[in-house]
């Protein structure tokens, strides 16, 4: 029996100004998949994010979150975005907050939970991406692989539906994507909903259920990363795919493909 | 005359003027200062006789004078600036919020609250609440004095505070509305405790501009330093001891203030 979807996306378009920069994209999200999108930069991937979660407004289209229309009128978007979780490509933690007090707010401001019990959840969630031993700390004492990670707790507390990532391991040293992309493996292995904008190949071979090609607006193609990897249909997307294969060559080691096969066997959602 | 015998009779004097004041409009002893200047001329020109010794002694009994009239002053300036600086508190930080975050209807009030207020003379605003305001409700001068001074130092907070929300990075109203906080929230629990943080050294600054500015007051007859040290500076002729010694006064509070302050920036500093 063919699952319902958890997140779908029917004729998505977004302007600014006279600017069409998402030309009508439609999607499907399992529950427990783990989708990449990959393309070009300035293709709208990260408009495509914000219009998920309606940080921006879409010009055109619908999206479900389960069976929720959330682009329909009078839809409250902060109870939409609550089960969103949203990771950015340069964190934006809560400057003034400690990494605990980043996880705990949400908690305690927007779902109303008892500071001790929010306190609890948010050590929970500090240990799920390894940093129990730096709740007291604040972000500007955190290195960056430890900042977005704590950026990922954050987004964990709220327990989403969904996990969105925008770019989450562009903004690090490439000594630091490690720790990152390690998290987010363990997540997709736990079962997390994630839609993943990123150009971290290995991350997309080993990881990804799907591999979407976006470029000037559009899905140009979609599929396993297999196919999409060594035998991509579409001219463009081959082109892009080498490039960036080439540009990432340290990164796509044997290495990253015996994790692959290992993996294969557990990783259909 | 016996400089002894000056101090004795003194401190009656002044407890008699000290309360005089209390219960007088500023209309109403307006010619005051004049008259006790008068019996005091007599008594500096006698001591130019005197030895080094007594002129010494002259002299601390001067400050003395001037510490008796000035002290009582100490508490007024230091109430009503802290009073104006609460109440521009919460009116700058309203208005730098609905500046920024008020759309298309209250945004512009605000802007024009502290266009308008900022134009206007803080004199203007002092005598504009006292005589205007007072006429339609029961307010002291030393009430009307500080809501004025408020009044206008909220105009010039909201600047300072305008300021420091725009410049909290914009990542982290985008990563509070994405957890699902509301924008008033968001304004409430994200942006403005840093802003707060970002605004503390402008904000030393309008301390000690309301600090002095207090002396504004002074034009509808509150008793604070500047008017206590005209009244003692005419009362001993010695204005530089009056003038001077109040001038220190507003020295060590700035200090204070600045030390103050300075300790919150360090202990709510944040490195973004």
């Amino acid at each position: 029996m063919p699952e319902k979807p958890i997140l779908r996306i029917e004729n998505l378009r977004k302007s600014f100004g006279g600017t069409e920069i998402i030309k009508g994209i439609s999607l499907e999200v399992l529950p427990r998949e783990v989708v990449v999108i990959v393309g070009p930069s300035g293709t709208g991937k990260s408009t495509l994010l914000q219009c998920i979660n309606l940080l921006t407004r879409p010009t055109g289209g619908r999206i479900w979150l389960a069976d929720r229309e959330i682009t329909a009128p009078g839809v409250n978007v902060n109870r939409i975005r609550q089960r969103i979780g949203m990771v950015f490509q340069e964190f934006n933690l809560f400057n003034h907050l400690t990494t605990l007090d980043n996880v705990t707010i949400g908690l305690t401001r927007v779902l109303g939970m008892k500071a001790d019990e929010a306190r609890r959840k948010g050590r929970f969630e500090l240990d799920r991406v390894g940093l129990s031993d730096h709740a007291d700390k604040y972000p500007a004492q955190l290195s960056g692989g430890q900042k977005q990670r704590v950026g990922i707790a954050r987004a964990l507390g709220m327990d989403p539906a969904i996990m969105l990532f925008d770019e989450p391991t562009s903004a690090l040293d490439p000594e630091l994507t490690g720790e990152v992309l390690n998290v987010m493996h363990k997540l997709a292995r736990e079962g997390m909903t994630m839609l993943v904008v990123s150009h971290e190949m290995g991350f997309a071979r080993e990881v990804a259920h799907r591999i979407v090609f976006m470029e000037a607006g559009f899905i140009v193609e979609a599929g396993p990363p297999q196919q999409l990897f060594e035998a991509p249909r579409s001219e463009r997307a081959r082109q892009f795919l080498s490039m960036i294969a080439r540009s990432h060559n340290g990164a796509d080691s044997p290495e990253d493909q015996r994790g692959r096969v290992a993996d294969d066997a557990t990783r259909k959602p | 005359m016996d400089p002894r015998l000056h101090g004795d009779d003194k401190k009656p004097e002044i407890s008699t003027f000290y309360d005089s004041i209390k219960t007088e409009t500023p209309q109403e002893k307006s010619g005051r200062p004049g008259q006790d200047e008068a019996s005091f001329v007599g008594a500096s020109a006698t001591t130019f006789h005197v030895t080094h010794q007594e002129a010494m002694s002259v002299l601390s009994r001067s400050l003395l004078t001037v510490l008796q009239y000035l002290i009582p002053g100490i508490g007024i300036t230091v109430s009503v600036t802290l009073i104006a600086l609460t109440i521009g508190l919460v009116i700058g930080t309203v208005m730098a919020v609905l500046r920024i975050y008020g759309g298309r209807f209250l945004s512009p009030v605000a802007a024009v609250y502290s266009i308008v207020v900022r134009a206007v003379p803080v004199v203007v605003i002092i005598f504009i609440l006292f005589f205007v305001i007072s006429e339609l409700v029961d307010l002291s001068p030393f009430l009307s004095g500080a809501i004025a001074l408020g009044f206008a130092s909220g105009a010039y907070q909201s600047e300072i505070f305008r300021g420091a929300i725009l410049s909290v990075p914009p990542g982290q109203m985008i990563a509070a509305r994405a957890i699902g906080m509301s924008r008033f929230t968001a304004i409430r629990s994200i942006i403005l405790p840093q802003a707060v943080r970002l605004a503390i050294p402008a904000w030393s600054n309008e301390f000690t501009l309301v600090l002095k500015d207090s002396t504004l007051v002074y034009v509808i007859g509150v008793p604070e330093l500047l008017r206590r040290a005209q009244w003692v500076s005419a009362r001993t002729l010695e204005p530089f001891l009056a003038f001077g010694t109040a001038a220190a006064f507003y020295i060590v509070f700035t200090l204070l203030a600045s030390r103050l302050l300075g300790t919150l920036e360090r202990r709510y500093k944040i490195i973004m």
